[in-house]
């Protein structure tokens, strides 16, 4: 689930409003597809890879992504460094306190991206009356653009 | 579900030897056994090679005799067994057990209080864990993995997790994980139904029974319940045997088998599980050559899955009953930690599987699990431990030349079958050659779709669901062969309905076929599902249950 950050705190690190393409590290490798999944008209989903066009690894955190509307509120929703359905090597409620680095990452909950290279990303919402659609994905050093469709 | 790669190589004619970790809780790396070396035991009503009888009673035993058994010939015969009876305790018996000894568990209630009253972690036992160091040379990457109890411990410390332990291998320093003593066990209940005894776990201890090295166990005739594991579970035993057992009420499996072979699940009932009915997990690499473990007459019913099996390779399970869990059965590769990855080689004859509608995953039964902890749970109020699209009869996820043929699939109110791709990084596969090496070779033949045993019409909310991937056997040089479909039927004069509509036939043609990027991706959302934190996750569609589909009026011609 996405957890936002403090939203002043990325808002000034990334600005508000929408637009403007991607700013930070990470770019959209090729274009990412949004679509509305079969039977959840209310829900939308984005499929994409993220590329790191850095000279330095980037860590990332499915948690600490926040989508943000074209005022920069959070929307609420939920992000996967997956392109597949996976699940966990246990069960959400016997996780051990610390999980190896390694199943956080098979599960896509984390991702470490190389210099040049990308990984998938999978991130959904909900429509909801109080907020617009999402327009950029906020991940603390950046944030990239979601297109409409 | 229970799930590292390929990470045990098969040798020639099957026999495996590296060690893989894992289970989807934490377990010690196990090992197949060498098949060769064992076989499905048979049932015995006498003693054989040295075997003798352990009779277990309970205070009570006698009155229940009299008053609940009614087979004259049974009620004498346990009457005179309780003039034998030697222990209180199941465990007791076990303990005093060797090689072929039969143990008979008069009818009573068998709550194990020796057992019960064992410390979780005795010091005796606290050096005795395994961590990535102890399996160098796997190629696991498990840095900053839980250690977890190595066998030694289990042998050394029956009772820390379960509550009767069943420890085979005499020698853990040894290279073999041999069953030495404690082999070929037979324990049964004596009463004329699995009513008359009962193994009633604590809710605490992680297994009720564990069958370890434990080769040629048998264990029949009675009702288990209460795990906060498994019930019933064998591990790196060659030749095991469920018979006639009730099993239910488990936090997450009522039977579970694993890296085990020559197996015969049989005459079962399994319910109310929070994981799966019968879990055949990492089984016997066959690859299509042999099915090692058998699964026959069960009936698994109002569980989350009645059947599943993370790398649930070499199974037969034929002429069961799978109805009214959240899906009814399922097989995968989605996970690590599973020797025998992928998923291959399963087969699924005349089973019925029905109205695996049991909607677990509603917002009222999230709040009621959210708030009652297992130990206070209305046992038939059933909390998943793992998600599934609710509403599916079969799903295959990342498997690899299984058949399905023959069976009755109906009243599944989201679709009868559902196959779909799993990349091959989801089990810790880090080769990139090998992404898309899941999902090809699975026929779907001669099955009967919504219709009931009676011959009338109870529709699937689709018959077939396809992410339409087909996956490659050796990448680049040999696609798989094409997943089909053919020869299934439905309802006279109505049609087959399926996503896509249009399914291949079973020609033996090989490709690759990269499948539906939306199908594919929007089963993604559904991995971010936490019964705690993120009930419905946005995209995902398994949680809600859909509409029931109503029959469709035939067609004029």
């Amino acid at each position: 689930m996405i957890v936002g950050l403090a939203a002043g705190v990325l808002a000034a690190a990334v600005g508000c409003g929408g637009g403007g393409g991607d700013a930070g590290p990470l770019r959209w490798k090729g274009k990412p597809r949004v679509f509305e999944p079969k039977g959840l008209p209310r829900d939308r989903v984005l499929s994409g890879r993220v590329s790191n066009e850095s000279l330095r690894r980037v860590d990332l955190s499915a948690g600490d992504l926040a989508l943000r509307d074209e005022q920069g509120r959070r929307v609420p929703g939920s992000a996967t460094f997956l392109y597949a359905f996976v699940h966990g090597l246990y069960p959400p409620t016997r996780e051990p306190k610390r999980l190896p680095d390694a199943e956080l990452l098979r599960t896509g909950r984390i991702a470490r991206i190389l210099p040049g290279k990308s990984v998938p990303l999978t991130v959904s919402w909900r429509g909801q009356p109080d907020r617009g659609r999402p327009v950029r994905l906020d991940y603390g050093r950046g944030s990239l653009e979601i297109p409409a469709r | 579900m229970v799930r590292l790669g390929r990470l045990c190589v098969a040798l020639a004619l099957g026999a495996l030897a590296l060690p893989a970790a894992g289970l989807a809780h934490p377990e010690r790396p196990t090992h197949f056994p060498d098949y060769r070396n064992g076989a499905v035991p048979e049932y015995r009503t006498s003693d054989v090679n040295g075997g003798r009888a352990l009779v277990v009673c309970k205070s009570d035993s006698r009155e229940r005799i009299e008053s609940g058994v009614s087979d004259p010939i049974v009620k004498q015969r346990n009457l005179d067994l309780l003039s034998r009876c030697g222990y209180e305790h199941i465990q007791k018996a076990v303990t005093a057990a060797g090689n072929w000894d039969r143990i008979l568990v008069l009818p009573g209630v068998y709550r194990e209080e020796p057992s019960r009253a064992a410390p979780d972690e005795p010091a005796r036992c606290k050096d005795m864990y395994v961590t990535a160091e102890t399996i160098p040379g796997t190629g696991l990457n498990l840095e900053g993995s839980a250690p977890t109890p190595s066998y030694e411990f289990q042998r050394t410390c029956p009772n820390a997790q379960n509550l009767i332990a069943i420890t085979g291998d005499a020698d853990p320093g040894d290279e073999n994980y041999e069953c030495d003593d404690k082999c070929h066990i037979q324990i049964e209940g004596t009463g004329d139904s699995r009513d008359d005894v009962l193994v009633q776990g604590d809710k605490h201890k992680l297994n009720v029974i564990r069958a370890d090295r434990a080769d040629g166990i048998y264990l029949k005739n009675f009702t288990i319940e209460f795990s906060d594991f498994n019930n019933i579970y064998a591990l790196e035993t060659n030749g095991f045997r469920f018979d006639d057992i009730e099993s239910r009420y488990s936090r997450e499996y009522d039977f579970l088998s694993f890296t085990s072979d020559n197996g015969l699940y049989e005459h079962l009932d399994a319910h109310h599980a929070g994981d799966s009915g019968v879990y055949p997990g990492s089984g016997p690499e066959g690859h299509c050559a042999r099915y090692g473990i058998e699964i026959r007459n069960a009936d698994s019913h109002d569980n989350t899955i009645g059947y599943s099996g993370t790398a649930g390779n070499g199974i037969y399970a034929h002429d069961n009953r799978f109805h009214d869990n959240a899906a009814g059965m399922t097989t995968d590769s989605f996970a690590s930690g599973h020797p025998g990855m992928p998923q291959d080689c399963a087969k699924w004859e005349n089973n019925l599987v029905y109205s695996n509608n049991n909607n677990l995953f509603s917002n009222d039964r999230d709040a009621y699990c959210q708030r009652t902890p297992y130990e206070d749970r209305d046992p038939d109020k059933v909390c998943p431990t793992f998600q599934v699209p609710v509403g599916t009869g079969l799903l295959i996820g990342g498997g690899n030349e299984n058949i399905v043929r023959g069976n009755r699939i109906y009243d599944n109110w989201r679709s009868g079958t559902r196959l779909f791709w799993v990349p091959a990084s989801a089990r810790g596969e880090t080769d990139p050659s090998k992404e898309n090496d899941t999902s090809y070779g699975n026929r779907q033949v001669a099955n009967q779709m919504g219709v009931r045993p009676d011959g009338s019409a109870d529709p699937n909310g689709l018959d077939f669901w396809w992410d339409e991937e087909n996956g490659y056997e050796e990448f680049p040089t040999t696609p798989g062969v094409l997943n089909c479909w053919e020869d299934n039927s439905t309802a006279r004069g109505v049609r087959l309905t399926s996503d896509p509509a249009e399914l291949p036939p079973c020609d033996g043609t090989r490709v690759f076929q990269p499948g539906n990027p939306e199908k594919i991706s929007s089963q993604a959302t559904c991995a971010s599902w936490d019964p705690q934190t993120n009930t419905d996750p946005p995209g995902c569609d398994w949680f809600t249950l859909p509409p029931e589909p109503q029959p469709k009026k035939p067609s004029k011609r």
